[in-house]
Order: structure tokens, then sequence, then C-alpha cells
């Protein structure tokens, strides 16, 4: 997970916003977006979160990478404009494409796009840690908090215990083939259920350590730093930009 | 004065397994015990009696003369600090000073005097200005002395180290060293498991040695010399001990069984061949 933290470092006004502000008012944002129907009123969206990732300075590769990798997912919505009822816009033999569907799945694909950008501005500007933190200071339960973080901490671990069993494998002249071959299914089955065990090992040494520290509730403590005029300003601006967001959509902003 | 009485321990694995049986013994204060014994000889198993992780099924273990109940003792985690072999089983938190901080926030300290720990602990074990560095990009040395700080941040008078030294690289095990001396030096007592003979007799004054689940022979360091108890522990001698195992004509009276006590004994040979 070394791609996490890649951008967090920077010193910007997008990058010095108090975590829980920038969590909260993105994920406002984030609802509102999602929830726009015309394609003016997501441009709009769109245009606003891209001009935060310029005042970020977020390289625009990283952006198009991690739109990228959303791109298996929007498979389905190529079905949306020839299963939509509708006038026909073009046909393909007993196919046809209505004009229904294409501007729904316009919409869709532009919701999409607008919702992985505003999570790529929140998770590159801010580190993981202090998202963390404003996760539980603004309500987030706890156990939710700590399964994302022992996530990222342990994903490392893992992932190097795995590459360790699979070298392990191939020195011994196992070559990873297709897995319709009955003995490469079952040396795949074996990696993947003593990577389980191991997991599981590890958590409960890992708890039985917390323990030895005497563990109780609670690991995330809030920030200590207090919002300052910054924080109000951006706030301010993020509900205007949703008031101007539901009027361009819905020409009222309720 | 004990710091650590061990009276009658049994302790068998939910699988019925006997991991240790009747086992007793006493670590003085200020000591520096080596705990040896094979993998399997219940080590291990019972390092997590000593801060009450496991609660003995038979017998009882008083640290500081007061007994240890088990899993409810909060005291007892403060009294005996214990660093895993593991380092990654141990520094869970995502930057190097919040998993430091993490034993002191238990405790309940605030947090002017848990930020004060945290650095101290940090400036002991080598690693100022790591407070925000995350512990999965630190080498496996740097987080082994994360997980030292963040006991050592509670403050606790006794230190249970798992195989500190393995895995460990030369430069590893020399800082690692240096922060045991310097433990020590404070009259902190300290109990290292291990299978290392060689750093057992280099570094301890006291030396248990356990087998099957039970205390084998206890004593001083100089029990390691005997290559008859050694082998029925499956132990190995210490390597000054293999080297000069035949040689006994040259010893004076007693043969060395560490890398000083030989070099001494080399010099007064080569002296006396000089004078010849």
């Amino acid at each position: 997970m070394q791609f996490l933290d890649l951008h967090t470092g920077r010193d910007t006004p997008v990058h010095r916003l108090d975590p829980r502000f920038k969590l909260v008012t993105m994920l406002a944002f984030l609802v509102v977006v999602v929830n726009l129907r015309q394609p003016g009123a997501l441009a709009l969206a769109t245009a606003v979160i891209c001009l935060v990732l310029f005042t970020a300075r977020i390289p625009v590769r990283y952006v198009l990478a991690r739109l990228l990798m959303a791109l298996p997912f929007t498979g389905i919505l190529f079905l949306i404009p020839f299963t939509t009822p509708g006038h026909a816009a073009l046909k393909f033999g007993p196919a046809s494409v209505s004009y229904e569907g294409l501007s729904l799945a316009l919409v869709l694909v532009m919701r999409l796009g607008a919702a992985l950008l505003v999570t790529t501005a929140l998770t590159s500007t801010t580190p993981l840690t202090d998202l963390l933190r404003a996760m539980a200071s603004v309500g987030v339960p706890t156990v939710f908090v700590q399964l994302v973080h022992f996530t990222v901490r342990y994903f490392s671990v893992l992932s190097e215990e795995i590459a360790t069993m699979r070298r392990a494998q191939r020195s011994r002249g196992y070559e990873p083939g297709s897995v319709l071959r009955p003995d490469h299914l079952r040396a795949m089955a074996q990696l993947i259920g003593m990577a389980f065990i191991r997991a599981m090992e590890r958590g409960e040494r890992v708890y039985r350590a917390m323990r030895a520290r005497n563990y109780r509730e609670g690991l995330f403590r809030p920030p200590s730093r207090r919002a300052g005029a910054g924080e109000y300003a951006w706030t301010a601006l993020t509900g205007l930009v949703i008031c101007l967001l539901l009027l361009v959509d819905r020409g009222s902003p309720l | 004065m004990m710091a650590i009485e061990v009276k009658g321990v049994s302790y068998a694995y939910p699988d019925g397994t006997p991991a240790l049986r009747e086992v007793s013994l006493s670590i003085p204060a200020g000591s520096r015990t080596a705990i040896l014994g094979p993998n399997g000889a219940g080590k291990s198993t019972l390092l997590l009696h000593l801060n009450g992780l496991l609660a003995p099924q038979r017998g009882q273990v008083f640290v500081a003369g007061r007994p240890v109940l088990g899993d409810e003792d909060t005291w007892v985690r403060e009294t005996v600090g214990m660093v895993f072999q593991d380092p990654d089983d141990q520094v869970f938190s995502a930057t190097v000073a919040e998993d430091v901080a993490f034993g002191p926030q238990n405790m309940g300290l605030s947090p002017e005097e848990v930020v004060r720990r945290v650095k101290a602990s940090l400036a002991r074990v080598g690693l100022r200005g790591y407070e925000e560095r995350p512990p999965h990009r630190l080498s496996y040395g740097e987080r082994k002395r994360v997980a030292i700080a963040g006991v050592l941040a509670m403050g606790p008078d006794i230190l249970v180290l798992d195989e500190p030294m393995a895995y460990l690289d030369p430069e590893g095990r020399l800082r690692l060293r240096a922060i045991l001396d310097e433990l020590s030096a404070e009259s902190k007592t300290l109990l290292v498991a291990t299978h290392d003979v060689d750093f057992a007799v280099e570094w301890s004054d006291h030396v248990v040695i356990l087998r099957g689940g039970r205390v084998f022979r206890s004593g001083g360091p100089e029990v390691l010399r005997d290559a008859e108890l050694l082998r029925e522990a499956s132990l190995t001698m210490p390597t000054v001990a293999r080297v000069f195992a035949g040689f006994e004509g040259l010893c004076r009276d007693r043969c060395p069984l560490t890398v000083g006590e030989a070099r001494e004994l080399l010099a007064s040979i080569q002296t006396e061949l000089e004078v010849e």
C-alpha cells in the first residue's frame, strides 16, 4: 500500500485543512454529487473538484491512474443504453440503443467519475493516520476505524508472507499455471488456506501484545488541532457550491 | 529481594498438551537472567505467565511479592514489560509515536506526560526523530527498538524479552546489547528467553534451563560449562568452551567460557612464552 500516502506530504491550502472538516465537507459533497441528474450540473461538480486537485498540486497522471482503477467496474454501464426502453437512436440488428439509455449511462459514468475524484482529493491530501483519527472523532464506530487501520498496517506484512510462500513453492519447481489443472488448483488453495491461518494466528499474537500493554477500548484520540478561519471558509465555500449545484440540477436548492 | 517468584506452576494448552510442569524459580531483582531451552521447552509459555497474559492452572506467580491473578491485573503489566519476538506482532500503530504512546495512554496518564514518556523512550533506544515514521517502512531492527520503546514508556522495573536477538543483523544485535546493558545499569531486572548459549554466557549473571516444561537446572552462567548437562537439555556448548574442550592442561584454575576470558588466558600464555 505504498501508493496510499504518496502525495499527502505536500504543503498546500488543501493539505493544511483540518482533516475533520475535509472529511465531513467532502462526504457531504459526495452525497450531493451521486444524486445529481443533469450532465451540466455533474460537469460543474467535476470542474470544482478538478480545481481542488489542481490547488493541491496532485499530478494529473496520478489522478488518471486512480480513475483507471475503477474501469473494470464500469463494464455493466455499457449495457444500459441497450436495455433501457425508449426512442431508438441506433440499431444493431435486433439490438437497439435508446436515447434515454444513452443519457442515463452518461449520467452514471459522470457520477462515478466525479465520486472517484472526490475520494481521490480527500485521500491524496490527507495522511491516512489523520483521516482515521478524523473518522473516529466525527463518530465513525471504533470497530470500523480499527478495521481500516489494521488492514493498512498489516497489508505489507501479509503480502510479504504470501510472496515468501510463493517463492518457496517456485523453488521446489512449481510454476503457477492454469487454475484448471487440479494440481495447480490444489497448490493455490493450500497457499490461500495457509495465508488465512497465518493471518489468524498473527491476529491472536497482535491482540496478546496489545493486552500486554493494557489495551482497553478506543485506539484513536481526536487531534488536538483547532479549526481556524481557513476551515470555516472552506466549509462555507463547500455549502455554497452544493447550493449552486442543486440550483443548476433541480432549479431549487432543496 | 526477589523480582519474580514462580511457585509450582503448571499449564497445559487447550488441546491438552502440557507446556509447563511444576515450574518453580526465583529471579533476583536487578539480575540479568537467561531462560534457556530448545524450542518447545516451555520458554514462551513461561514468559506469558509473568505478566498475567496466561493464568497458571496450578501454582502461583508473584511479582515484587504480589500474586499475579490473571487477565484483569493491570498493575502487573506496568511492572513487567513484555517484548515479543516478532515486532510486527507488537508494533501495530500507524506511526512510531502513536505506538510508543499506546501503553502510557492505557495507563491513563495526562497527554503531557504521555508526550514526555514517548520522547524519553525513543531517545533511550536511539530513535529520536522517528516520531512520525510509519512502522511498516522501518527496518526490522528499528521496529524491534520501537517495540522496546513502547514497553519502556510504561516504566516497568522488569523487562521480559522473547528471543530478542532473532533475525537481527550484526549491527542490530550490537545496538540491542547496548540497550540491554544500559537498562541493566539502571538496575532493571532483565529476563531473556533464548536458545543462544553464546549470548547467555556473555550477557547473563543467572541462567535457568528448561527442558520438557520443567526447570532442568538453574544457577550462574558456569552451569553452561557442563557438556553432559547441555547435551541432555538439547543445547549446544558455548563456542569458547568447545574450543578449549580437550585443552584443560592449558587452562589455569578453570577453562574460559566467554570471549573475554579466552583472550585473557591466551594473553597470559603468550606472556609466559615470551618470558621463556
